[in-house]
């Protein structure tokens, strides 16, 4: 897993591939973990000194993980097809619901044009899924600079606007 | 009517901006074409039968007399020099260059408009009473809640791959719903409860391959909620609805598969982390958004009772005009006057530059320079004052806008059908120009009264042939066009779903059936008997037996 961005910039020597989908190789050397597995094996992992991370599914929801959010440093939301647009709610969830405060990594099937609304979701990392995709992406991460609702980083425009009084 | 500030002007040329870029993109082969397409439609472009068709949002109907010219200037550079006003009080370009839809966007821009999320599985136009803010039994004016609702879901970043489309209507009235909400994804009823203003909330509405009436889901919202109760429902709906086929993905099958009361239970405990909330609306807000919908300039008059019934007297056509076209009003001496699309010849909703320029220019000098679309695809001057009735009435005719058929069985609201559009199993026009000029004769069609005669091209129900008292739906069968006829649909309070006659009817077949469902009507009616109320009265029997008497 790479043509990776993160907090907005690209990313070259990311550890972390999404066991039981990716094989391991360099510099992939942190398995993400499916949610189920982790769930089962909780105790161990969050006894241990290890850097935690799980995947999801586009069927997984993100609540069972909200007692161990703590020592989790990331959560991959994987997309089998951009279509698909679970993962916004479930970014938004895990962000503003759940505090969670690790990374967010989207994977999978999404386009450079969706970044945008997931980042304002609270997705922070993208791994995209090609180089020239990635670059595409960190170009659009940000095409408006004023939004109606309120989302993960910005209050609603309405109190913005009465705050340009 | 809404203006943009700063912000909101630098939000729509923004998305001029991206969309021009995505193109571009696209026209470079460095964006496929079935990626293109979720962003193209959220821009409302469409790659149709014959070309592009690009809908242009005109939140909930409303539009400037400087809007519309802007629309037929546009009409006449990048098209066929007209336009296509849709049942979702929308309006369609049908002949469109791709390369050109980012340059049409920023034409629209400059005057305060946008094609964003006309299409697609997102938020789409939220729509209301035609007649909204000028109607006497208001429990207060929709069109405030209609532009938050349109700021909340504009680019909301949540809600834009939802499973399938989502509409939203709110009705002002209680008395009646020329919204038809209870046939929307989420329906807004206002209620005045001990002074307070709220919504009524009905979900899980809609029309398309299985028409469902939308079940209460709230009694009383108070307003200052609206917002974060629409994020719980959206967010309960983009969760839990189905994805794996699209014929069942929209909300209405996700409140039926759950039951309304598991829905709620739902919806309610999302809410409960939502409400006062950031997105919880605030007085000053309110006020600010409401302050562009204050009454206009009205001039202190009486109602023009003497004048206009001389007038009447005097010009037997211009009686017929009033009692179809001319709307009463909360404010005296003024009146509300639907300029009609229907016109034998023409298709449904179409109007060309020039026509349109005439209406800009007639909403200029007579109703403070606004207009509305209505659904059934007509246009509307809401302050028209009463002793200028006659003088609009021969302008109206000179531009073809004085067919006084509003609300009739000559007034067929109708989709573009096979003729453009590619999903289609029929072709919808030519069988309303053949409804109109079977009933050309417009006294007999006024003593039938208030009859709603809807057609669609196919089961995605574009011209709302459910909830037509007639509705015609065009059906495929082994390559050939048929239609099915189905009686007794009502959009309004008391909401029902048509039932179908029998088997279906080959086009030159469709005029003879309904000349024999009018004539079984006018038979039996009662003094003055609506339609509908003569279909829920006889019930299907006596029409079936006309109908399939000889024809099959």
């Amino acid at each position: 897993m790479q043509a990776l961005i993160k907090d907005g910039q690209r990313v070259f020597d990311d550890p972390w591939f999404i066991s039981g989908l990716e094989d391991r190789g360099k510099p992939a050397t942190q398995p993400l973990v499916p949610i189920a597995q982790f769930l089962d094996q909780h105790q161990e992992w969050t006894d241990s000194d290890a850097v935690i991370g799980v995947w999801l599914s586009e069927d997984d929801m993100p609540d069972a993980l909200e007692p161990y959010l703590d020592r989790l440093d990331i959560i991959a939301l994987h997309l089998p097809k951009f279509a698909d647009g679970r993962a916004f709610s479930k970014a938004r969830l895990l962000r503003q619901r759940f505090g969670f405060q690790g990374e967010i990594r989207l994977t999978g099937d999404f386009l450079p044009d969706q970044a945008a609304y997931y980042a304002r979701c609270g997705v922070n990392a993208f791994a995209c899924r090609t180089e020239e995709e990635a670059d595409i992406a960190v170009a659009l991460l940000a095409p408006f600079s004023v939004h109606y609702q309120s989302d993960a980083h910005q209050a609603t425009l309405f109190e913005r606007r009465h705050e340009a009084r | 009517m809404y203006r943009y500030d700063a912000y909101d002007q630098r939000l729509v040329d923004e998305r001029v901006a991206q969309f021009r870029e995505q193109t571009q993109r696209f026209l470079d082969g460095k964006l496929a074409g079935d990626e293109f397409l979720p962003l193209r439609l959220q821009n409302g472009l469409y790659i149709q039968r014959h070309a592009p068709m690009l809908r242009i949002a005109i939140p909930y109907g409303l539009l400037s007399a400087t809007q519309l010219r802007k629309i037929a200037d546009l009409s006449d550079q990048f098209d066929k020099g007209y336009a296509h006003f849709t049942t979702r009080q929308n309006v369609q370009f049908n002949w469109p260059a791709l390369e050109d839809v980012p340059e049409i966007l920023a034409g629209l821009a400059e005057v305060q408009m946008h094609a964003i999320q006309t299409s697609g599985n997102c938020i789409r136009n939220t729509t209301t009473d035609q007649f909204a803010g000028v109607l006497r039994d208001e429990i207060a004016d929709p069109r405030p809640w209609c532009e938050l609702i349109r700021q909340w879901s504009t680019l909301h970043p949540e809600f834009a791959f939802l499973p399938r489309k989502f509409k939203i209507a709110v009705n002002g009235s209680p008395e009646t719903d020329r919204a038809a909400v209870r046939f929307h994804d989420i329906g807004l009823e206002m209620v005045n409860q001990d002074g307070e203003i709220g919504f009524r909330v009905f979900v899980g509405g809609g029309l398309g391959r299985t028409p469902l009436v939308g079940q209460k889901v709230c009694s009383f919202l108070p307003a200052q909620h609206l917002l974060t109760y629409l994020d719980a429902i959206l967010r309960v709906y983009n969760l839990n609805g189905r994805r794996d086929n699209k014929y069942k993905a929209r909300i209405k099958i996700l409140v039926k598969a759950l039951g309304v009361d598991v829905f709620r239970e739902r919806v309610e405990a999302e809410w409960a982390h939502l409400k006062d909330g950031p997105g919880t609306l605030t007085t000053e807000e309110i006020e600010r958004v409401a302050t562009h919908f204050v009454d206009p300039d009205y001039a202190v008059l009486d109602d023009a009772d003497e004048l206009l019934a001389t007038q009447q007297k005097e010009f037997p056509g211009f009686k017929r005009w009033m009692d179809r076209n001319v709307q009463w009003h909360k404010k005296a001496g003024y009146a509300a006057v639907t300029l009609s699309l229907k016109k034998v010849g023409y298709a449904p909703g179409d109007c060309t530059s020039a026509q349109m320029r005439d209406a800009a220019a007639l909403a200029e000098q007579y109703s403070f320079s606004e207009l509305r679309v209505s659904h059934n695809q007509n246009l509307i001057l809401a302050d028209v004052r009463q002793d200028a009735l006659f003088e609009l009435w021969q302008a109206a005719k000179a531009s073809g806008f004085a067919t006084p058929n509003i609300g009739t069985l000559n007034d067929v609201i109708c989709c573009p059908g096979g003729d453009y559009c590619a999903l289609a199993n029929a072709k919808s026009i030519p069988i309303a120009e053949a409804i109109q000029a079977q009933f050309d004769d417009l006294d007999y069609v006024h003593d039938l009264g208030d009859l709603d005669l809807n057609i669609s091209g196919c089961m995605n129900a574009c011209g709302h042939h459910h909830i037509g008292n007639i509705g015609v739906l065009g059906v495929d069968k082994k390559g050939e066009e048929f239609y099915q006829i189905s009686l007794g649909g009502d959009s309004g309070l008391n909401a029902r779903v048509g039932k179908i006659l029998g088997p279906s009817f080959k086009a030159i077949e469709v005029v003879e059936v309904i000349t024999r469902i009018i004539d079984v009507f006018v038979e039996q009616r009662h003094d003055n008997e609506p339609f509908i109320d003569a279909v829920e009265r006889l019930g299907l029997t006596p029409f079936k037996e006309r109908v399939y008497a000889s024809t099959h």
